[in-house]
């Protein structure tokens, strides 16, 4: 067998392992059934680890497998690429899907249909991360988009349903334009393989400008809207608060970043592809701000969360966005690249984390509200987890997502910050680090002891059994285990997020963390920003600016409202693209 | 001329989506717009020739089979969609016994 084919076993193995699930649903043998099903989770989560390692390997010492499917030629066939960015993007797909299952299985599920499910999402999300072909990029978007509504539905009460039909109606509609922008591209270039559109790009002036704008934007605004930057992030909150916990880990951690990471692909194509840099590198900083504000002003624990799901992918936007500015061939636009990817994969992490630790005490708790939980050891005692365990997951992710020494986030955050030195983005992200500090104080209410037993109640639910509690640890242990070693050995992902960032560029050399992360300044600033964020969280006691933030975060949204924003940011992005155009 | 009209087709169904509160309608919609787009591909593709895209020797002038090879897929997924969708909307009104979007989140929210 070829390495070429070896490769493709990443995205094989786990529609194997969806398909061998749906066999062992019809099986009436009871210890076959099991088998089958066995079977089916290893060869879906377990074994792609071995093509994985090897293809990364390979692309790490410098090659890249690229070619058409089915050997048809470049202009006809769908084309592929094992490069470091789909190496990278898998890595962080089985990173994070793998503890996410293991916590599925402690929470009530249909779990042949959600494997299933779960299973065809890795396999399209390792699609999506190799395909060079701008149609099989849309196939791979929709395939994502349905696992994800399917996903969310798994939490099954009406506002889950809600909240679904909300993102799928959106994005659908998003996913239209993208292919309108796509038929303007086919009509001017003829082709759907990236490689051969830039090559034809290049050759297209006058007039013609236009429908490339038109297109780009199109495209860019469809895939942004999955990313869910400010102003179209109005789906995220309601879809990842509502999902099942491990969905709402998979969908924070993984869904929202690949989409980001794959654009690269098509906007480096583009002739004014710094101006979209630019454009990003502020939406994204603007983002983290507002993510922030609107957490701030939030009482549902998991809706918190995931406004701050919104800032931090503002962080990655930001970074990817001063990458592409930069240039991807130049030394500062590999540096945030990496940036951006460390902070991408590091959020994952942490963000997974604190929606699983969260997640656990609402299970337990007869309210959501950050303001009405209380005693949240006592209950989880009582309901046989280990509140320990739990207390200590959240403290990682806090720690991690505050960005405290050592945990990964301090590396990440301050990877971006650094590079960015100073400048109004700078200080948008420093305010946003604030926010988050006094942002999760809020939150660490929650396993605030009150002599007052009215306050909280046990809800009267089914007891978990031992061997769920079993679960639940596992995937919180193994979580904290992993926002602390990726801080403590933050140098180490460093160079091997580099390396596959280099080998992009055919480039085999690779760099050490820049020493000044460890530096007293950095240090001093992370004291500031604590600081500062627990005198944010006091003055956030006072009434009138607690009302406000209410006021913000929990005004009334409308389903329509979705869309003016949408085509607002479409009509603003397109008239920047064309501005620039003009003043060049 | 065809592609203003596919132009205007595609609008209908996204202000269906857009300002019509019933949800099957903004389904509908959805699938209007996915219609149009259909037709936008397959009326470009048509455009630079004249027989069915079959690779005989008998047959010459074909048309461009690749954007009818893509709207084939395109229509399976919004398929695939509209189905989804039309299931949510159904549990939906079997709890709230209302089509209406603002009602639905009013009532889902109180």
């Amino acid at each position: 067998m070829s390495l070429e084919n070896i490769s493709f076993l990443i995205i094989v193995l786990p529609l194997f392992g969806a398909a061998l699930v749906l066999i062992s649903r019809v099986i009436k043998i009871k210890i076959i059934r099991k088998l089958v099903y066995y079977l089916a989770v290893f060869s879906a989560l377990v074994l792609p680890i071995i093509p994985i390692y090897i293809t990364a390997l390979s692309v790490y010492s410098g090659n890249t497998f690229t070619g058409t499917i089915g050997g048809w030629s470049f202009l006809r066939g769908i084309t592929y690429s094992f490069d470091g960015l789909a190496i990278i993007i898998i890595i962080l797909g089985y990173l994070l899907s793998i503890p996410a299952w293991i916590y599925s299985r402690a929470i009530k599920l249909e779990y042949d249909i959600f494997d299933t499910i779960y299973f065809i999402q890795l396999a399209f999300l390792s699609a999506f991360a190799i395909t060079t072909d701008i149609f099989n990029l849309f196939v791979c978007l929709e395939v994502l988009g349905i696992t994800s509504y399917v996903l969310v539905v798994f939490a099954d009460k009406p506002h889950a349903w809600l909240a679904s039909l909300s993102y799928l109606l959106i994005s659908a509609t998003a996913m239209l334009l993208y292919l309108i922008g796509m038929y303007f591209l086919y009509n001017l270039t003829g082709t759907l393989a990236l490689s051969e559109i830039a090559s034809r790009i290049t050759s297209i002036h006058g007039n013609y400008q236009i429908s490339i704008m038109i297109s780009a934007t199109a495209i860019i605004a469809a895939i942004a809207l999955r990313v869910a930057v400010v102003p179209v992030y109005g789906w995220l909150p309601d879809a990842h608060a509502m999902a099942p916990h491990p969905v709402s880990a998979v969908l924070s951690g993984i869904l929202i970043k690949t989409p980001l990471f794959i654009l690269l692909r098509f906007v480096i194509i583009l002739p004014f592809s710094e101006f979209i840099g630019n454009a990003f590198a502020y939406a994204g900083a603007i983002t983290a701000c507002i993510g922030v504000i609107l957490a701030l002003g939030q009482h549902d624990a998991k809706r918190l969360l995931a406004y701050h799901s919104v800032s931090q992918i503002g962080y990655v936007v930001c970074a990817w966005g001063l990458a592409l500015s930069a240039g991807l061939q130049t030394l500062s636009g590999k540096l945030f690249f990496t940036a951006s990817f460390l902070h991408a994969l590091f959020h994952g992490m942490f963000k997974g984390l604190l929606f699983l630790a969260v997640g656990t005490v609402l299970d337990v708790s007869d309210s959501r509200d950050v303001f009405k939980i209380r005693n949240s050891l006592v209950i989880l005692k009582q309901k046989g987890i280990s509140p320990y365990i739990v207390l200590l997951a959240f403290l990682a992710g806090a720690f991690s997502i505050t960005a405290f020494p050592p945990w990964n986030g301090y590396i990440s955050k301050n990877l971006i910050t650094n590079a960015i030195k100073s400048g109004p983005l700078y200080w948008l992200l420093f305010a946003s680090s604030i926010g988050t500090v006094a942002s999760f104080i809020k939150l660490s209410q929650i396993f605030w002891n009150t002599h007052d037993n009215e306050q909280s109640t046990i809800i009267d639910k089914n007891d978990t059994c031992s061997k769920q509690n079993i679960y639940i640890s596992i995937a919180l242990v193994s979580g904290t285990l992993f926002c602390l070693l990726s801080g403590i050995g933050g140098n180490w992902f460093y160079k091997t997020v580099y390396g596959f960032v280099n080998s992009l560029m055919h480039d085999v050399s690779y760099l050490a963390i820049p020493e000044s992360i460890y530096s007293r300044l950095t240090l001093l600033k992370t004291l500031i920003i604590v600081i500062s964020g627990c005198i944010l969280f006091v003055l956030l006691q006072c009434k009138p600016v607690k009302l406000l933030l209410e006021a913000i975060g929990m005004r009334k949204r409308s389903f329509s409202g979705l869309f003016f924003a949408f085509f607002i940011a479409f009509i603003v992005f397109f008239a920047y693209l064309w501005m620039n155009r003009i003043l060049v | 001329m065809n592609e203003l009209l596919i132009y205007l087709i595609f609008l209908t169904g996204l202000f269906a989506v857009v300002f019509i509160k019933n949800i099957i309608k903004k389904i509908f919609g959805l699938g209007i717009m996915n219609s149009a787009v259909v037709l936008l591909f397959i009326v470009r593709g048509a455009e630079i020739g004249e027989s069915a895209p079959i690779l005989e020797n008998t047959v010459y002038n074909v048309v461009d089979p690749i954007p009818q090879a893509l709207m084939l897929t395109a229509i399976v997924i919004s398929v695939c969609i509209t189905a989804l969708a039309l299931g949510l909307a159904y549990n939906l009104y079997l709890t709230y016994r209302t089509f209406d979007i603002d009602e639905l989140r009013d009532k889902i929210e109180s």
